[in-house]
């Protein structure tokens, strides 16, 4: 008979929690470094949430514009995240982004083409240029595959549909995770010398999101726990045009090709309402604007009787939407059962992204605790206040590989960190409480809650009362924490992984609503309707440290551009 | 509101050997699909029934199963298209894990045979490529990897062999048809892969939700690729001649 | 049709319910013509030669092949009468391990061939058209179009849209080319490929009327000779 704290122990020098773009580019980087390598992810190889990315792939390589180059990408991100961003971190993107593509098609990649050859690119919000690289609106599919093949044929071992629940620290030095194979129903501990964080994020914390099932925020969770300090939590993006109805697909994103390609938007009286937000960008103002936009629309009533505005492409005709916005039409004919080349869309917005996360130093990735580092939509810094379309997988792929080099090297000089086993028992204890618990309360319905009551108080207008309402509601969740629990065994348990996620999420969440009620301004994704200006003392990051059980807020001031950027990244006020 | 009767098999082969039919009722809001109503079990009945998804899109091919006999994904599928009583049971070509989740690890065994993208040599770069030579395999690349055309065949479900698969053979053609790879992958469709096994009955291609004409666009050109360097006296004659650069 | 198939009909033979008239069909057909050449052979009447006879009858069996050996009816055979499988639907698809299965892995790796027989037929498609051009020109200084001509023009199309929809003739029109841009006049060779891979698309339903076209040939001209007055003259004059 197997006891109660029974494991199994894997020994490896790089472990990476995370199989989406940025785990996936890091391995590679961390095996041809010729470290062991293990891959851990929640979900099945290839699955994950990057395989949504529709748009494209941001990298000034001047392909169709040829006056483009790193400098105006580097302006475009940083100005447009409001001066909030780590210059550091946008200049490697803007400088790197070239050479990752380049690299990525190296792999075998197959990007769209130019009539003379070269990868095409096209344009996007806020972006000066002609500058995201696409495969069709699949470029996250083809990043994945594409990544995940080169992973696949190397030295790197995946352990995947595996949950980490823990990421032990000594001291503030990072020894290794522990988690549950979900395939065997067995717990693993991984030893470790370095671990890179490439858990993507949390947009699963909101009832309407784009986002895939993985986006519960466990790594920053866990990394906070081990000893992270965490950054800008309260920068989340919302997409200004998600899916609204039927109710069961609400929050499925519609790309902003739409609108890209002509699409307007329309109140219910009929009015193209963004002439009057925005006379001059109109529908393809940034991100922000548009879906404050929209939203006011809704909340001052002259939104649809499903809660959301027109979108209308019809004026393009039938062919041109077929032809340019194929997986559009498809979604809306079979989610909706509505054919967007003769009826208006129904659109609100929907989150998406998350700027915020862990902090990392920008030369290495590497966070505060020694040996842990971070990579991708779980890291922060580079966006600031606001993702420009695309930016992201440039993240992953720039980002990915710079963590996967400073881990490995890190791993080549550091030692496996002992541990005592005390810290695995507590975990297994920790876990097997929620199983073990006859009288528990169901998880989903507190999740609800939670989600419900971040969409409606920490939504794209916020202020201080509803934001201390959200605070109130998870303040009130807070203790259930210790009755929740469900049925059954270790193995694909979906009620064990809802109490799990649910641990994470309020952690995450109660993180989130604290900045945003410090952040007593507006400034890009965040916006206060009791703040509406951006002000200059908050040009400032807010950080959360747990010190002995306690989180500790602080803010530290965004670092000054040096010489060689002062121009580029000057804040005109 | 509508309710269904919705039957699901139920199953933990690694503790017991036990598989029953539970039924559940499931109210059905509009636009349903088959993912929500599974998802309403969870939430309201039985947090530990076990289903495989991610992105309920469609784009991430997680939650294959057979809804009343038909290999398709839970999520793409609505509820008003199907009765009033439904059957969901996991994808029966793969042995199940837990209730509708499936060990498809075969798979990824299978991809790792498969030689990866291979560069010619002596490339300029930046490469270029022309829009001609990568629209092919671009259909090849929309693949989601749902394995619902593997669940479907017939070589795979209800025979043994060595055959890849139609998914791996798209996977093959998306690599051939690179216009810059260097490699020709049917040579072990051949031998190792059985495509010979493919005996064209189109049944993946009726169920693949990316609309990929497996078949007829990369079955069959890879079948045609094997016969020129296996069958073909002609054709290999003109192999050798072009080898040999007269 | 599978998934709207009525599944309280267990008992019904599964033949019948996938409505796969292809098959059943092709059977009828192969059956008729065979009877009516034994039985009754023609093989020309008034200028028109029966399809079965173009050039001459020793070509049938090669016909035959390529019919047989072409995808289109491999999937037939494959799916009906040998039951691998029957249907996609999981409960009716009458597969099973026990039965041994080769696929096209011994005997039927001949189908591999199949491309010889296409390019037969690529030889004896002209003589359709030249079957045309003598049903016009049969009585000598007179031009004379009727009915039966274009009866006959209709067969000889459609066997070329059979024959050039090909997946044999697509693999030589591209399908073996990675690179078109590498070629010279890749840009025209891709456009051709791609014209021929729309006609692909079809090529199961031209297999299947271009089968039916040749065996109604054949009974126009027997109706004639029995003396049927259905064949309308539409123009004629001297040259
Ligand atoms: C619909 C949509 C469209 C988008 N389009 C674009 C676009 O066009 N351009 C662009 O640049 N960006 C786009 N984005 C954003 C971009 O896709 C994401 O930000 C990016 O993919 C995040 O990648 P990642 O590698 O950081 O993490 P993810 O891809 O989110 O991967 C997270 C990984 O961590 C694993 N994981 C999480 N928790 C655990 C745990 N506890 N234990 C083990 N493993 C765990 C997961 O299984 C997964 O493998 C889009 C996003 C969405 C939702
Ligand atoms: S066509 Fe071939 S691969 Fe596809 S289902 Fe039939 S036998 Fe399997
Ligand atoms: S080819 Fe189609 S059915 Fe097969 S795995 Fe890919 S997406 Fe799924
Ligand atoms: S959940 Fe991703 S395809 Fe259904």
């Amino acid at each position: 008979m197997s006891g109660k704290y029974d494991y199994t122990t894997l020994k490896t020098d790089v472990l990476i929690i995370g199989a989406g773009g940025a785990g996936l580019r890091a391995a590679i980087a961390a095996t041809e470094a010729g470290c062991s390598v293990i891959v851990a992810s929640k979900s099945l190889l290839g699955k994950a949430h990057t395989v949504m990315a529709e748009g494209g792939i941001a990298a000034s390589l001047g392909n169709v514009d040829p006056q483009d180059n790193w400098q105006v990408h580097f302006r475009d991100t940083y100005v447009e995240g409001v001066f909030l961003g780590n210059w550091r971190m946008v200049e490697l993107l803007a400088k790197e982004a070239p050479d990752r593509v380049y690299e990525l098609e190296r792999y075998g990649a197959l990007f769209d083409r130019t009539p003379e050859g070269k990868i095409m690119q096209r344009p996007f919000g806020a972006h000066t240029y002609r500058r995201l690289c696409y495969v069709g609106d699949k470029t996250g599919l083809e990043l994945i595959r594409t990544l995940q093949d080169k992973v696949a044929h190397s030295e790197a071992k995946i352990l995947d549909e595996f949950v980490v629940t823990k990421i032990v620290s000594v001291n503030g030095k990072v020894a290794g995770a522990f988690g549950i194979s979900m395939r065997e129903g067995t717990f693993k501990l991984i030893e470790c010398k370095s671990l890179i964080v490439a858990s993507g994020g949390l947009g699963r914390l909101f009832k309407v999101t784009s986002n895939s099932w993985e986006g519960t925020g466990d790594g920053l969770a866990l990394s906070y726990r081990a000893g992270a300090v965490l950054m800008d939590m309260e920068m989340v993006q919302f997409h200004p045009t998600g899916m609204v109805w039927p109710p069961a697909v609400r929050g499925i994103l519609v790309t902003e090709g739409v609108r890209g390609e002509g699409g307007m938007l329309y109140n219910k009286d009929g009015e193209r309402f963004m002439l009057r937000y925005s006379p001059k960008k109109k529908e393809l103002d940034a991100r922000d604007v548009v879906a404050r936009s929209i939203y006011r629309e809704i909340i001052e009533g002259r939104g649809t009787e499903h809660g959301g505005v027109y979108l209308d492409i019809r004026h393009r005709g039938a062919k041109y939407i077929m032809e340019k916005l194929p997986s559009m039409y498809m979604q809306y004919k079979e989610f909706a059962e509505i054919d967007i080349t003769k009826e208006k869309m129904e659109v609100a917005p929907t989150v998406h992204y998350h700027m915020g996360g862990i902090r990392v130093n920008p030369e290495t990735q590497m966070t505060n605790v020694e040996g842990l580092f971070a990579a991708g939509e779980a890291a922060s810094g580079l966006h600031g206040a606001n993702r420009l379309g695309g930016n992201s997988l440039t993240d992953l792929l720039v980002f990915g590989k710079l963590a996967g080099v400073s881990a490995s090297a890190y791993a080549k000089q550091g030692k496996q960190i002992k541990f005592d086993e005390s810290v695995v028992k507590e975990e297994i204890d920790r876990v097997m409480s929620f199983v073990e618990n006859p009288g528990a309360t169901n998880p989903y319905p507190l999740i609800d809650t939670l989600r419900e009551s971040m969409s409606k108080y920490v939504g794209i207008l916020r202020n201080d009362s509803d934001l201390n309402k959200a605070y109130d509601a998870i303040k009130s969740l807070k203790p259930k924490l210790k009755d929740i629990g469900v049925r059954g065994s270790l193995r694909f348990n979906p009620g064990l992984l809802a109490c799990l996620e649910f641990t994470n999420l309020i952690q995450s969440a109660e993180l989130l609503v604290r900045g945003a009620i410090e952040r007593k301004e507006s400034r890009g994704a965040h916006f206060r309707s009791d703040f509406p200006n951006r002000s200059h003392d908050f040009r400032k990051n807010i950080l959360f440290k747990l010190n002995e059980g306690r989180d500790e807020m602080s803010f530290a001031a965004v670092p000054e551009l040096p010489d060689h950027l002062k121009d580029l990244g000057k804040e005109e006020d | 509101m509508q309710e269904v009767k919705i039957r699901i098999r139920r199953s933990e082969p690694a503790v017991s050997n036990e598989v029953r039919y539970q039924e559940f009722t499931v109210p059905v809001g509009e636009g349903m699909v088959v993912l929500d109503a599974v998802h309403y079990i969870q939430n309201n009945i039985d947090p530990t029934l076990s289903v495989r998804w991610n992105c309920k899109a469609a784009r991430c091919g997680s939650c294959s199963a057979e809804i009343d006999g038909m290999p398709k994904l839970m999520c793409k599928t609505r509820m008003d298209t199907l009765g009033k009583e439904i059957t969901i049971n996991p994808i029966k070509a793969y042995p199940v894990v837990k209730d509708l989740v499936t060990d498809v690890s075969h798979n990824y065994e299978i991809a790792k045979k498969i030689p990866p993208f291979t560069p010619k040599e002596g490339l300029k770069e930046p490469w270029t490529m022309m829009q001609i030579d990568v629209t092919r395999s671009k259909e090849f690349r929309t693949c989601i990897e749902c394995f619902l055309c593997q669940d479907v065949c017939h070589v795979i479900r209800e025979h043994q062999s060595n055959y890849f698969g139609p998914k791996h053979v798209v996977k093959i053609a998306a690599l051939d048809l690179h216009p810059l790879d260097s490699i020709d992958r049917s040579e072990l469709l051949h031998h190792d892969g059985g495509l010979g096994y493919c005996d064209i009955t189109k049944c993946c291609q009726n169920v693949c939700p990316e609309e990929i004409r497996i078949t007829d666009n990369a079955i069959i050109p890879e079948k045609e690729r094997i016969v020129d360097h296996a069958y073909d006296p002609i054709g290999l004659l003109i192999k050798k001649v072009k080898r040999r650069k007269w | 049709m599978e998934k709207n198939m009525d599944k309280s009909l267990t008992w019904f033979p599964p033949e019948f319910k996938e409505l796969n008239w292809r098959l059943w069909s092709f059977a009828i057909i192969l059956i008729l013509s065979a009877g009516a050449l034994i039985l009754y052979p023609v093989s020309q009447f008034e200028g028109y030669v029966d399809p079965f006879y173009s050039p001459t009858v020793a070509v049938i069996p090669l016909i035959a092949l390529f019919r047989l050996s072409c995808y289109a009816y491999r999937k037939d055979y494959y799916r009906h009468v040998f039951r691998h499988p029957i249907a996609c639907l999981d409960g009716i698809r009458f597969d099973d391990n026990r039965k041994g299965y080769s696929g096209e892995m011994t005997f039927f790796s001949l189908q591999n061939f199949h491309r010889y027989f296409l390019y037969i037929a690529i030889v004896i498609l002209p003589f359709f058209y030249y079957d045309i051009y003598v049903s016009m020109t049969y009585i000598s200084g007179e031009f004379i179009f009727r009915l039966g001509t274009i009866i006959l023009i209709a067969n000889a199309l459609l066997l070329t849209l059979w024959t050039f929809s090909c997946h044999a003739f697509r693999h030589l029109t591209g399908g073996h080319t990675d690179c078109y841009s590498c070629k010279t006049a890749g840009g025209a060779k891709k456009k051709f490929y791609n014209g021929q891979s729309y006609l692909n698309r079809y090529h199961e339903q031209f297999a299947f009327i271009s089968l039916i076209v040749v065996l109604a040939v054949d009974l126009y001209i027997r109706a004639l000779i029995v003396g049927w007055p259905i064949d309308f003259t539409l123009l004629k004059f001297a040259i």
